[in-house]
């Protein structure tokens, strides 16, 4: 994850900021997934949500067979989703403002949330939801990864290099496909059928099972790791064109491939829950806020960050009102929001402006 | 090291920026001097590879450009464009590590050399004591000073100077005429493109200049700044027994 030199080539106090902020958020983010494991519709305590991550070494036997069961298929299942998909949109965020030298650039600026809310919207509104419990992923990724060739063909067309061609062409597609969204809203007919595709929109981890989990973990397990290798790249790209290309580096190659890797991941954590607004445009900048601006700290933190921030939302998501849940959509801005608020006050009063 | 250029030409969509120029860089400091819209910073970008010429070639040390891979060419010879760059956040000593970008290795591995070459590059600019200012406290002067520093860091033998000393003031200017002039004397090839007559005629050995896409005169500063040849080159509207001072 780090460079085996950065020590040495770093200033020092950042190389000390990362040897320290990331024990304390992987500590916060063990306690956070032992009391999400221990809290929810059924109540459950401390010793056997130990007993079941420690059931290799401890007799677990002596837990309740219902509690068990509500442990390992419904809450381990959901905290792994939510730590995977918290850190692929943070990291998708991250490397996409970078390469598009552009801080407003969040992962939905492909398309593929709105074409990933296509496919799922269209399923939903032809009743063949329920029918697999792949087949809406499935259908939501493919819808994804459609929108993102889209907006990737059009952008060839025009001969601006720079990116900006890409977000307008990414803007114009979501709009087109958003519309197509709203048809089907108001021409649906049955509540329980608009009630799903609302519920779809807000995204969340209610319906999380462990199949979930092996369709999203292989992409993102894979892929994450490719950013953290080539984080500094993501940092020359963030330079002019002209300067990365004065320092050997393939802009068009490389600004290529971080685009196809987020694409996928955005893609893959979108079909499994949902469309989650706000992580993959505000960890990137809070990381931004604790770490400064260099790739190779941002992007593996925004990581840990993301993922903590997704586990801690979800907990609250679905232990507030307990015995019912708020989408998890809702909880991340209305928690998130002000926090960065609060960051960018905070952060004003550090900086000397010229 | 030597620099030739064989009949280059750079016409995107038929417009001809740059029309069949030809010529040799040896010895010294070399100036491109001409309008703004000249054609100087398309030849500048075409000799450091980061755009194809439409026809002819660029051999640098006898081998055309087109066949020296982008690492390589990145070890031999850099640009520093008059773009603003949106860096805020990095240290000054960040800024200047970008500039070993080429030394990594897949990984993101620096080499041995790495941390020397930033710090003495740094030493050089002066900006040794700042290393971890943030770059947003900088003054324009001192940005195109680490600027410099960046393509120092990088370690090539030829550096291409875009408008150094545009948006500058005098002090500045000086600073950074300089600190090219330091640079000649560590061994560097120097390429500079300027609308500025008076900071060619201070920094240069060399002067070509370039008007409408054509290189219509060459020859060391001396011979070459004279009335005829900058009236010709910038279009000057003089009256006639109007006197003109230079420098």
């Amino acid at each position: 994850m780090l460079n085996t030199n950065l020590k040495s080539i770093r200033h020092f106090s950042v190389y000390h900021k990362f040897i320290f902020i990331v024990p304390v958020i992987s500590i916060l983010g063990l306690i956070l997934i032992v009391i999400s494991l221990s809290n929810g519709a059924v109540s459950t305590n401390f010793s056997d949500s130990f007993k079941y991550l420690f059931s290799y070494f401890i007799d677990s036997s002596t837990v309740d067979p219902i509690k068990d069961m509500v442990i390992s298929n419904i809450r381990m299942p959901r905290i792994i989703l939510s730590l995977l998909v918290g850190s692929a949109l943070a990291v998708s965020g991250a490397s996409l403002q970078g390469v598009f030298k552009n801080p407003m650039a969040d992962p939905g600026i492909i398309g593929v949330s709105s074409g990933a809310a296509v496919g799922a919207v269209v399923i939903i509104s032809l009743g063949i939801a329920g029918s697999s419990i792949f087949i809406l992923p499935i259908f939501s990724f493919i819808g994804g990864l459609f929108a993102a060739l889209i907006v990737f063909l059009l952008s060839r067309i025009s001969t601006n290099t720079s990116g900006t061609s890409f977000i307008l062409s990414g803007l114009a597609v979501s709009a087109f496909l958003n519309s197509i969204i709203s048809l089907v809203l108001v021409s649906s007919k049955k509540f329980g059928e608009l009630n799903a595709i609302l519920n779809w929109l807000a995204g969340g981890f209610q319906d999380t099972r462990w199949e979930h989990v092996y369709m999203a973990a292989p992409i993102i397990i894979v892929l994450l790791p490719l950013f953290f290798i080539f984080s500094n790249r993501i940092n020359i790209l963030s330079l002019s064109d002209d300067s990365a290309k004065t320092l050997g580096l393939n802009v068009e190659l490389n600004r290529f491939i971080f685009l196809v890797l987020a694409t996928l991941m955005t893609s893959v954590s979108v079909a499994v829950c949902g469309i989650l607004a706000f992580v993959g445009i505000m960890i990137p900048h809070i990381t931004r806020l604790i770490v400064g601006p260099d790739n190779r700290l941002v992007i593996p933190i925004s990581a840990l960050i993301g993922a903590v921030f997704l586990l801690s939302g979800d907990l609250i998501a679905r232990t507030i009102l307990v015995p019912s849940e708020i989408r998890l959509g809702i909880i991340t801005s209305f928690i998130g929001a002000p926090y960065f608020i609060f960051l960018l006050i905070k952060q004003r009063n550090n900086f000397i402006e010229r | 090291m030597s620099i030739k250029i064989k009949k280059l030409s750079y016409s995107p969509n038929n417009i001809n920026v740059l029309d069949n120029i030809s010529l040799d860089i040896n010895g010294g400091t070399t100036t491109f001097l001409g309008q703004n819209g000249s054609g100087k910073t398309t030849l500048m970008k075409l000799i450091s590879k980061l755009i194809d010429p439409t026809n002819g070639e660029v051999l640098i040390n006898d081998i055309n450009v087109k066949d020296i891979k982008k690492y390589d060419l990145s070890k031999l010879i850099t640009y520093i464009s008059q773009d603003r760059e949106n860096i805020q956040g990095f240290t000054v000593f960040e800024y200047a590590e970008m500039g070993r970008f080429p030394y990594q290795n897949f990984y993101g591995k620096y080499d041995n050399k790495s941390l020397e070459a930033i710090e003495n590059s740094l030493r050089i600019v002066n900006l040794y004591k700042r290393r971890d200012d943030l770059v947003n406290n900088l003054s324009g002067g001192e940005m195109q000073i680490l600027r410099i520093a960046r393509a120092l860091t990088q370690d090539t033998e030829i550096i291409l100077f875009d408008e150094p000393t545009s948006n500058l003031d005098i002090k500045n200017t000086k600073r950074v005429k300089d600190l090219i002039l330091k640079l000649k004397d560590l061994g560097k090839k120097i390429l500079i493109s300027t609308h500025d007559i008076n900071f060619a005629e201070s920094i240069s050995d060399f002067i070509f200049m370039i008007k409408e896409g054509k290189l219509i005169y060459s020859d060391i500063k001396e011979k070459a700044l004279t009335k005829e040849n900058i009236i010709d080159c910038y279009d000057l509207d003089i009256y006639e027994g109007t006197e003109i001072k230079l420098f």
